[in-house]
């Protein structure tokens, strides 16, 4: 049964997040946010690679239970870690872990157990800067995702397949995107095919679309694009996204339009679930 | 109770030093956990909890149960809170405070009475002449599932406490039980269901591994980390005997 591999240090799987870092990502997302749309997806983005980290502490360590890559796209395409990390594509975890390129301190409201909700300084490491300039160049992000993801599934052909998780508010620049996504979704390891995930990210007023399972009802080709695009997800992730309260079937589709920030966390969150680390 | 025989080992790819399950044998008392995988420090957790509850029974009602379960969670942390790798990196800092979670077994005898208290999947299997007597809490293979329940250190952080499950039976001489963690729990079960007597496909210490490793390779045994404590109820008086 596909998409059923251990995940195991000896067994790793992988995310890659494509980031788009275009002009238009210089927007402010939403009204009342006072963030500009690349602030609010470096935030989620360094907040899920952080969650991710934590999944895979035991104490004394970290364990490469995954590996990251990061490629940013706007204007050109580019590896999106920085620092000591910079020039990499896929990290061991714990590579990613112990190489922030900095930790901040940050307030975070928490549920106090009594039906209130406390105020904590958390630690906040940082190792994605937002950045907004450019052009849309989606396709070759794509096509550069192609190139590291094929390079990772040869090396590890019986794990988990890798998860992309691309993020954009805008059409691309450089042509159709479609048939470089087939041609990523046609990578595979023994346990299935790569899993692509699309969010759109938008700062208008309208409802969310997240995980659907049919084009009926997107509101332009775009959407419709990025719909045939997204990979249909996995039991597992069906599972988890309906334990969160989401109206999915099995033909839904790892895809989110007009995402807002919680959308974007929660979506991110679903997407790089797994099964059991061991 | 007389030990048997105690069979261990880790998860494959895992060190000893990684093993994450823990056990303990006191006076008439015997206990298991497991160590949550996804949890930090769980070895140390599971560690104070069997030696907590060996030595002391685990109390009728629950209430005094999650106020002993609080203070051994404060000494899990006073524990863990300075060992190397908790200071410094951001992550530890970080994972620390969520605490950790093991589900735990423990059998007590009481003259001939058994009693059982569990939370979790750490399970026990009775055997009678030969034959399946009782299985405790979990009784078909496909009960196990990927959320247990788990005592955390930190309970009072949870308005609903996992459920803890007792159980009392009488014994007779020459019964047998098997406290086993999740993985090999399972495998009792599906060899039961399937007519075998898993009880006597089970090899010796020495082994074991080899034995564990031939199950995993044909998907029959979750690669996990593996314990089996096997007790026999004499007609006399047990000795106290420490493991783990």
């Amino acid at each position: 049964m596909p998409y059923s591999a251990e995940i195991n240090r000896a067994k790793p799987t992988a995310f890659c997040f494509l980031i788009d870092q275009s002009g238009s990502m210089d927007d402010p997302w939403g009204l009342d946010s006072g963030k500009r749309k690349c602030d609010a997806v470096a935030d989620a983005v360094n907040r899920l690679i952080a969650n991710i980290v934590l999944r895979c502490a035991k104490g004394e360590d970290v364990r490469d239970y995954f590996q990251v890559a990061v490629i940013g796209y706007g204007g050109s395409v580019r590896p999106g870690f920085g620092g000591a990390l910079a020039g990499s594509t896929f990290l061991p975890i714990s590579q990613v872990a112990d190489n922030p390129l900095r930790v901040e301190t940050r307030l975070r409201k928490e549920d106090d157990g009594v039906g209130g909700l406390i105020e904590r300084n958390v630690r906040f490491p940082i190792w994605f800067e937002p950045s907004a300039n450019g052009n849309t160049p989606m396709c070759a992000a794509l096509e550069e995702a192609h190139k590291v993801v094929a390079a990772w599934c040869e090396m590890y052909p019986l794990s988990y397949p890798p998860s992309i998780i691309n993020i954009s508010d805008g059409e691309p620049t450089d042509g159709s995107p479609k048939a470089a996504a087939e041609k990523l979704r046609g990578l595979e390891t023994n346990d299935g095919r790569v899993l692509l995930f699309n969010i759109h990210i938008s700062g208008a007023s309208k409802r969310p679309i997240e995980f659907p399972d049919a084009q009926l009802g997107l509101p332009d080709e775009h959407a419709q694009i990025l719909f045939e695009m997204s990979s249909i997800l996995p039991p597992k992730l069906l599972d988890e996204a309906r334990r969160e309260g989401f109206q999915v079937g099995p033909q839904s589709r790892g895809f989110a339009f007009n995402a807002d920030l919680r959308s974007l966390v929660q979506f991110l969150d679903i997407g790089t679930r797994t099964a059991d680390l061991r | 109770m007389e030990r048997v025989q105690t069979l261990w080992c880790p998860k494959e790819g895992s060190t000893d030093e990684q093993y994450e399950d823990a056990y303990s044998l006191g006076d008439g008392v015997a206990s298991v956990a497991d160590g949550a995988s996804a949890a930090v420090y769980a070895r140390q957790w599971a560690r104070l909890l069997v030696d907590e509850f060996c030595k002391d029974p685990v109390p009728d009602r629950d209430d005094p149960l999650w106020s002993r379960v609080s203070a051994l969670g404060k000494r899990w942390s006073d524990e863990v809170g300075g060992s190397e790798g908790a200071s410094g990196s951001w992550w530890a800092e970080e994972k620390l405070p969520e605490g950790s979670q093991a589900s735990l077994l423990v059998v007590r005898r009481e003259e001939n009475k058994l009693h059982a208290a569990s939370v979790g999947d750490v399970c026990l299997f009775v055997i009678r002449d030969n034959k399946f007597k009782w299985a405790f809490p979990l009784k078909k293979s496909a009960a196990f599932g990927n959320h247990p329940a788990l005592i955390p250190t930190d309970p009072t952080k949870f308005k609903k406490k996992p459920s803890v499950v007792r159980f009392s039976a009488n014994l007779e001489p020459e019964d047998r039980l098997f406290l086993c963690t999740d993985a090999i729990a399972q495998w009792f079960l599906m060899r039961h269901e399937q007519k075998a007597r898993p009880w006597d496909e089970l090899p010796v210490e020495e082994e074991f591994r080899a034995w564990v490793q031939a199950r995993r390779d044909d998907n029959s045994l979750k690669n996990d980390d593996v314990t089996l404590l096997e007790l026999r109820f004499p007609s006399s008086e047990p000795e106290a005997d420490d493991g783990g």
